[in-house]
């Protein structure tokens, strides 16, 4: 008899827990509120003190941060949520927003539903058909230590000089970095995103030099702090705010030249306040937002009118004239070819170390 | 007396009922959406197609490279386990047996990295196992080495990794099982005439081979699952499953190869674990008859 009350009592504690759970979500949506996801980090913390917060005030609005999660993995929680709510706005890297408006994940938005887009640069407008207008790049650097790397490096080269064995950190090309070497590699030796051989026939020549194996951009930090390596294939933004913290590195676009990544912001169809996340777009991508990221974490902007001030030269790519220099990547190419090039780098990888032995 | 027996039993479902609703919610239901996949013909960058498939088994039981990252998971996981045991099997003794006041303290430190994230405690290991780090520094001061040996993605890095991962769940497995040894027959043993080495060996470990085969079970099946110390410390020249398993799930999203590695890596674990505990129970059978 007891035993069978207490299995009354779960079942009617799990069905409270439910029906509360339930009946708090719509209340929600009535607020004037909208959840952004973003990266964490410096990223997480400029992002709040600059965008949000003033978008919060001038618009009466609420924005909740969810910082979880690499690009990549919020284009899994996006396709594993569907059609369940998640996010309003998402940060997405190029080749991801692709993939996730190909999936049919994103709303559609042009210069109509946030005005601002109009102001970008051209290739910035739009990403696919639309799926998310770019807001910001940041290109590959060869970042290097000032104190072990001499002279300066001014070419990609330098990675596979033998005096550097061991010295070369990359990363894995499952994550940007290795994949953006992958392609540097083939451009070097005469392919492209289409040819790859040759990139992963230089990739192979260079493993006697590398001395560590890394993806997630925080795992280089004590790597170059305790000059453990000292040349590596870095993102921009990052490698300047560790300058400014006082390490001893330097920062180069080699003369071959550089590929940039893209950031984009992405509407997901199952957003809940579309009409806010709209206006959130907007105001990211208004000149003044644009330019105070640009100096706080030198991601290069990609709204025409932002200029910054002569000491940032050299440090954030600004300007019609910069950013063309920068090579950008056939992402739709990267987003269906990347699969294969995991698996391929895997094998060759390993076969490389097993015969270095 | 078998009456409340009775009453006990027939509680037992009532009682069990949030632990299987849980288990069913964020167990079951997870593993049968994971074997799904694993017949599904993901393609990233466009809708799933419907209909199953065999293509992710065959894409990596037709593969020797992923034959061989298979192979290496075992085989790590069994390296683990031996170095974890041996070196725990010591401490769970001094641990059960001693009679010191610092019981308790040497218990709390066995158990203290426990608390500590394995993230935390990997980074820990690269920083003490670093070409420029406090174990090669120490190493060339001794003058044992001329220059650095490297530990950071090699398999002796990933070893030492885990094994300190393992350590505490080894030695907790065993302490239990050591103190519950009844030390009568260890008397018996001398007052036979058998020396305190014999006695060991004879009397006390055979009575420890269960925990021993509990704990080994419990420390392969974290070792063939653990992630964060292969994916910092190993580097390419050691692929093991779950790195390839967060790399399709995580980064290539190719979701139906990486739930088909997850499911092999399921199986093959759970057949191993089957096989053993079968293979100790007719080697227990046998004891007890002789």
């Amino acid at each position: 008899m007891r035993e069978r009350r207490i299995g009354r009592w779960v079942a009617i504690v799990a069905l409270a827990a439910l029906g509360l759970g339930a009946s708090t979500e719509p209340g929600r949506a009535q607020t004037r509120e909208i959840v952004f996801s973003g990266y964490g980090g410096d990223y997480g913390e400029v992002m709040k003190k600059l965008v949000i917060e003033p978008f919060e005030q001038k618009f009466n609005a609420k924005v909740v941060y969810d910082a979880t999660g690499s690009s990549a993995q919020k284009l899994a929680k996006l396709r594993a949520t569907k059609d369940t709510y998640t996010w309003d706005v998402t940060v997405l890297t190029g080749y991801d927003l692709l993939a996730a408006g190909r999936e049919g994940l994103l709303e559609a938005v042009g210069p109509e539903r946030i005005p601002n887009i109009a102001k970008l640069h051209e290739f910035a407008q739009k990403e696919g058909q639309g799926w998310g207008p770019i807001t910001s790049v940041d290109p590959l650097i060869l970042l290097y230590n000032r104190d072990r790397v001499k002279p300066a490096p001014d070419s990609w080269s330098v990675l596979w000089d033998p005096k550097y064995k061991g010295k070369v950190a990359i990363s894995h090309v499952s994550e940007g970095k290795g994949l953006f070497l992958l392609l540097i590699a083939a451009y070097m030796g005469g392919g492209d995103e289409k040819r790859i051989d040759p990139g992963f026939g230089k990739l192979r020549e260079l493993v006697p030099n590398v001395g560590a194996w890394l993806t997630l951009s925080p795992q280089y930090v004590p790597y170059l702090q305790r000059e453990d390596v000292w040349l590596t294939p870095y993102w921009n933004g990052r490698a300047q705010l560790m300058i400014d913290q006082g390490l001893p590195l330097g920062a180069v676009i080699p003369k071959e030249g550089t590929l940039a990544i893209t950031n984009s912001f992405g509407v997901p169809k199952s957003a809940r306040n579309r009409a806010l996340a709209y206006e959130f777009v907007n105001f990211y991508l208004d000149r003044a937002q644009q330019e105070a990221f640009a100096r706080k974490i030198y991601y290069a902007p990609t709204n025409r009118e932002v200029t910054l001030p002569p000491e940032y030269a050299g440090r954030v790519a600004v300007g019609a004239e910069a950013i063309g220099r920068l090579r950008f990547p056939d992402e739709d190419h990267l987003a269906k070819a990347r699969g294969a090039w995991v698996e391929r780098w895997n094998k060759d990888v390993y076969d490389a170390l097993k015969y270095q032995k | 007396m078998t009456s409340a027996r009775r009453r006990a039993g027939a509680a037992g479902p009532g009682l069990a009922a949030p632990l299987a609703l849980c288990l069913f919610v964020w167990f079951v239901l997870p593993l049968a959406l994971l074997l799904s996949e694993s017949f599904r013909d993901v393609v990233v960058g466009q809708p799933t197609p419907p209909g199953l498939t065999l293509a992710n088994y065959a894409r990596f039981l037709l593969d020797p490279f992923y034959l061989g990252t298979l192979r290496a998971t075992l085989v790590l996981g069994v390296v683990v386990t031996l170095l974890a045991l041996a070196l725990a099997y010591p401490v769970a003794y001094g641990l059960a047996r001693g009679r010191h006041r610092w019981k308790t303290f040497l218990r709390l430190c066995v158990v203290a990295p426990l608390l500590v994230s394995v993230v935390i405690r990997t980074y820990g290991w690269i920083v003490l196992l670093a070409n420029n780090g406090a174990v090669n520094q120490a190493l060339l001061v001794l003058g044992l080495v001329d220059e650095p040996v490297r530990f950071l993605f090699t398999y002796t890095g990933v070893l030492i990794g885990l094994v300190h991962f393992a350590l505490p769940v080894a030695v907790l497995s065993l302490v239990g099982v050591i103190e519950a040894v009844d030390q009568t027959l260890e008397d018996a043993a001398r007052g036979l005439g058998a020396g305190p080495w014999r006695t060991f060996w004879a009397v006390t470990f055979p009575l420890t081979l269960p925990g021993l085969a509990a704990g080994a079970m419990l420390v392969f099946s974290l070792t063939v699952a653990a992630f964060v110390t292969p994916a910092l410390m190993g580097g390419p020249s050691l692929v093991v499953l779950s790195t390839l398993i967060y790399q399709q799930m995580t980064v290539t999203l190719e979701w139906g190869f990486g739930a088909a590695v997850a499911t092999i890596l399921l199986v093959v674990a759970t057949g191993l674990f089957l096989g053993a505990q079968r293979l100790l129970g007719r080697a227990r059978g046998l004891g007890t008859a002789a």
